[in-house]
Parts: structure tokens; sequence; C-alpha cells
């Protein structure tokens, strides 16, 4: 993650390095799309493309899931409180469980006025997330998204902001919501259900077959010489071809027949 | 341009937090005088079909699911925000509603309507300025399509909140099929007879709900449902995808069956 956005040294501010923080942080996709369509609807309607918001899900001792975002009303850099507890308040009335995580925004670099606007949230929680979404930032391997959680630097005793790792989680039903975006279509046509349906199992077996062409080279060049042997990324190989003769028992076979006459 | 040029306008919108609107994105922008527009004179109110079509986006459509899901066998709700375009009702996002339901029916009391003009009002200060345009809820396990009691429900709302969509999602269908069950209706006006087609889709009812959909099915017609997206959220997406793209393949119905 973190090598791909570049800290101003001047800007003091953050630990890129992933610290081994001792939090385990989960992000949902629909925290995510909210992100997204916040920025959108803001950028679309008066050009503006710094927008601000609440996350919302559980903590379970170290276990973090935001499950879900709010837009925040904000005048020069100060939160208005009466908003958020107000629009907080509604929230908790449809999803009690939900608590005050943190907070996003969408910028480019994490900034000491960002440290400023932490601070006003340390009284709704006291270690609140800061989830900043770079939507610039164009690359097609890793999300815009950076999640840090705030230290007091025992040395100059000022908050700074350390980069930590997250995971992506979904439920069944999450996923094929958003699958069902990735790919939308028209509910009525049920040929088109059928096309996106095989068109993203394709998809989903070129990357497949992409992955073992790489896999095949890379062993191929160390077979030459060309590349060190790894002896670990070996035994990963190793095991996931001997995965390979569970798709070829004669089980899977009928299986495999019953299902392509059933069609 | 050159691309020296293009550089430093890309560099001038940079810094100017400048950002470019494509035809893509231009649907999340809330024009007031398009909307006056396209109410004025109420068209609907001449033409039973008025309005063919749905687009719903990308966040409505998750939180609808995610909602729907998490009321298990008891009927959720909630309301749509959006605007017109023409004969297309577009639904830019949906809030839940805190509304007890039960297996079979799912209403709005007072309690109910209180919150959603309370929501409502606190959206307009973040910047969603649509209205309420519809409602939503959940049929858990048998599919998409109006009850009596819904029909009733819909053409009161027709009748003083128009234009209003009704919208219902079969979360059970939508996991059993791995994609998601939804449908999108509006009632005809009482008076008006259907011309005899051949609109009766497809659809398997369960035996105990037969009648009540037998018996209303032609006071209202479907809405063709579409989705639509940002190209930040498409780039997103695509990112995503790229990371979990196994599930597709793992979560085959072919395997899963």
């Amino acid at each position: 993650m973190g090598d791909s956005m570049k800290i101003d040294e001047d800007n003091f501010v953050v630990d890129m390095n992933l610290t081994t923080s001792s939090l385990h942080s989960t992000l949902h996709p629909l925290a995510i799309m909210n992100i997204s369509d916040h920025y959108k609807r803001f950028s679309a309607q008066c050009g503006q493309s710094t927008v601000y918001g609440a996350l919302l899900g559980t903590q379970n001792g170290h276990q973090i899931e935001i499950f879900n975002t709010f837009e925040l009303k904000f005048d020069n850099q100060i939160l208005d409180l009466i908003f958020f507890q107000q629009r907080f308040e509604q929230y908790k009335q449809v999803f009690p469980n939900y608590e005050f995580l943190g907070w996003y925004v969408t910028d480019q670099k994490p900034l000491k006025s960002h440290i400023e606007i932490h601070k006003q949230f340390l009284t709704f929680n006291e270690n609140p997330l800061f989830l900043l979404l770079n939507p610039y930032q164009k690359s097609a391997k890793d999300l815009p998204i950076y999640l840090f959680e705030s230290q007091l630097n025992n040395a100059t005793h000022l908050l700074n902001f350390t980069s930590i790792s997250f995971k992506i989680k979904t439920n069944e039903e999450e996923r094929i919501a958003v699958e069902h975006v990735t790919h939308s279509s028209s509910s009525d046509e049920k040929e088109k259900v059928l096309t996106d349906f095989l068109l993203s199992q394709k998809n989903a077996v070129n990357m497949l077959s992409t992955r073992i062409k790489f896999l095949i080279n890379y062993i191929k060049e160390i077979q030459k010489s060309n590349l060190p042997m790894d002896n670990e990324i070996l035994r990963d190989v190793a095991s996931l071809c001997h995965r390979l003769p569970t798709i070829d028992d004669a089980d899977f076979r009928k299986e495999l027949l019953t299902v392509i006459e059933f069609y | 341009m050159s691309s020296s040029s293009k550089d430093a306008l890309k560099t001038f919108q940079l810094e100017n937090n400048i950002v470019n609107i494509s035809d893509q994105d231009s649907i999340f922008k809330f024009d007031a005088e398009k909307q006056k527009l396209e109410s004025n004179g109420r068209p609907w109110k001449n033409n039973p079909k008025y309005f063919t079509k749905v687009k719903i986006s990308a966040v409505a459509l998750i939180k609808m699911v995610i909602h729907a899901r998490s009321g298990g066998n008891v009927e959720v709700m909630g309301s749509l925000q959006g605007k017109l375009d023409g004969d297309t009702i577009i639904v830019m996002d949906t809030f839940i509603l805190p509304v007890e339901g039960t297996e079979t029916r799912v209403n709005a009391g007072n309690e109910a309507n209180e919150y959603m003009v309370e929501f409502k009002e606190k959206s307009l200060l973040v910047g969603r300025l649509e209205n309420i345009i519809g409602w939503y809820h959940s049929h858990p396990g048998y599919g998409c399509w109006l009850s009596g009691i819904d029909v009733g429900t819909q053409s009161m709302n027709q009748m003083y909140l128009d234009p209003f969509v009704a919208i219902v999602i079969d979360p059970h269908r939508t996991i059993s099929a791995g994609k998601v069950e939804i449908g999108a209706f509006r009632t005809y006006p009482k008076d008006y007879k259907p011309p005899e087609e051949a609109t009766s889709q497809y659809q398997s009812i369960p035996l105990n709900k037969i009648e009540d959909f037998g018996a209303f099915h032609n006071e209202y017609y479907q809405l063709e449902v579409s989705c639509f997206k940002s190209s930040l959220d498409d780039h997103l997406l695509e990112v995503l995808w790229n990371k979990y793209w196994v599930n597709t393949l793992s979560s085959s119905p072919l395997i899963t069956v």
C-alpha cells in the first residue's frame, strides 16, 4: 500500500510504514461506494472535491468493521456538532449496533489540517480512525484508500497519523449487489442476464489463466536460472498443484458431465 | 492540446480542486430548474403508463439489498430519494425507515413518517437535494410483485405524493439465485382497465400467495430497472474486482448447487 503515496517532508504528518497496529480493521464495499458517491455528488453539484463524513460500524475489542458512512458538515474546518449528533441519532435508530468509528476525507494526501479535524472527534471515540480516499489516484492495482490511527508522539507531544492496514470484507448479499452494479444491466432481459453472468465468469477464467501463465513463466525462468529460487513461493506453487487431483477425480468428472447435460 | 499544456491544465485543476464532469457523472448533479420542467403539467396524470423505466444508483441498490437481507423473514421498508428524467425515475439514494414489519406486511406509521421528514431535511444540509420519490420493501422468499396491501399503499402514494414508485426486493431469492431479485412498480388509476396483454412475466409464486398475486396483478405494471454508477465507482469496482475476482469463480451456481 503506502509506497504509492508521497508525503511532503515539511508536511510532517505521517508514518507511512504500516506499523503493527493492534487493530484488525475491515472495510465493506458499501462504505467505499458511499464515499465515492458523496465525492461525485459534490463535484458534480459545485465543483467541490474535498468532502467529509463519518465512519459507522462495529468494534469488538480490537476487531473493527466499517459497514457504512454518512456525510458531515464542516464550516471552516470546524465540525457542525449539532448536525453530527442529530444525524448520528438518526442512523442509530435504524442501526442500533453501529458505533461512531472515525471519519473520512477525499483528498490527495494526509495534511496537517486533518490532524486538527481529527482532534474534534476525540470526544466521541477515544481512538477514531481516519480514512483517506484519493480520487485522483488511478492505479488499477491498489485501492486509493488509506486508513490511519492517531498516536501521541512521546517526544513532541503532538498527534501523528500512523498508517494501518485493513481488509475488504463483504457479506453474501453485499457481494451479489456489488457484482450486480459492476456488471449492471436491465433486470428484465433474461438473455442479457445470462450473457452478463457468462461474461463475468469468462473474465474470471481469463484472469485465472493469466495468473497460471505467469506462474509457469516464473518457474521456467527459475529453471533457466534467470531468477533466484524462492523456496517459499515454490512451496505455494506446489501446494496449488496438489489441489488439482480433486478436480480430476471420477466423482468430479461425473458431476461436471451431469451439469453439462443439464444445460 | 499538446501534452505539456494538458499537464498544465491538469495541474491547474488539481491545485484549484476543479473536477471535470463527464457525461457519465452528470447524472449526479441535481438541477432544480430541470426538475421543475419535468413535473410541469404533471404529464403522468394523463398517461397511466407515463413512467416506464427506473434507474438506480450503485449505493441505492447495495443499501436496499443489504437492508432487505438484514430483515431475515420479516418485511422491511425504506424511502427512495431521486428525480425525474422524462419517462425515467432516477433513484439516487435510499434510507431505512424505523418500521416493525411482520412476515406478511409492512406499513409505515406516524413515527416512520416523522423520521422520513427529519431525515430528508438533514439530507438537504449535506447536498442530497433530491426529493422522496418512492418507497421500497422486501418480499422475503415470495418474489417481486405487489400484494393487495401493497397496491393499496402505492395507489395512495400516487394519489398524494406522485411522482412515486414502489420497489420490491426478494432477499432470499437474491441469495439463492446469486443475482439481485428486484422489481419496480406503479399502479394504474382506479377506473383504468389495462389492455389485455401478454405481460404475465413468468414468476414462481408460493401457493399461499398465489391468490393475492392473481387478484391484483392487473392493477399495476412493472417498470424496467437498470443501474448506473460514476466514473470513480467504475474505477473502485474495477480494483475491487481485480482483488476479489476469485469469488466470481467460487460463487458460481454451477459449483454451489
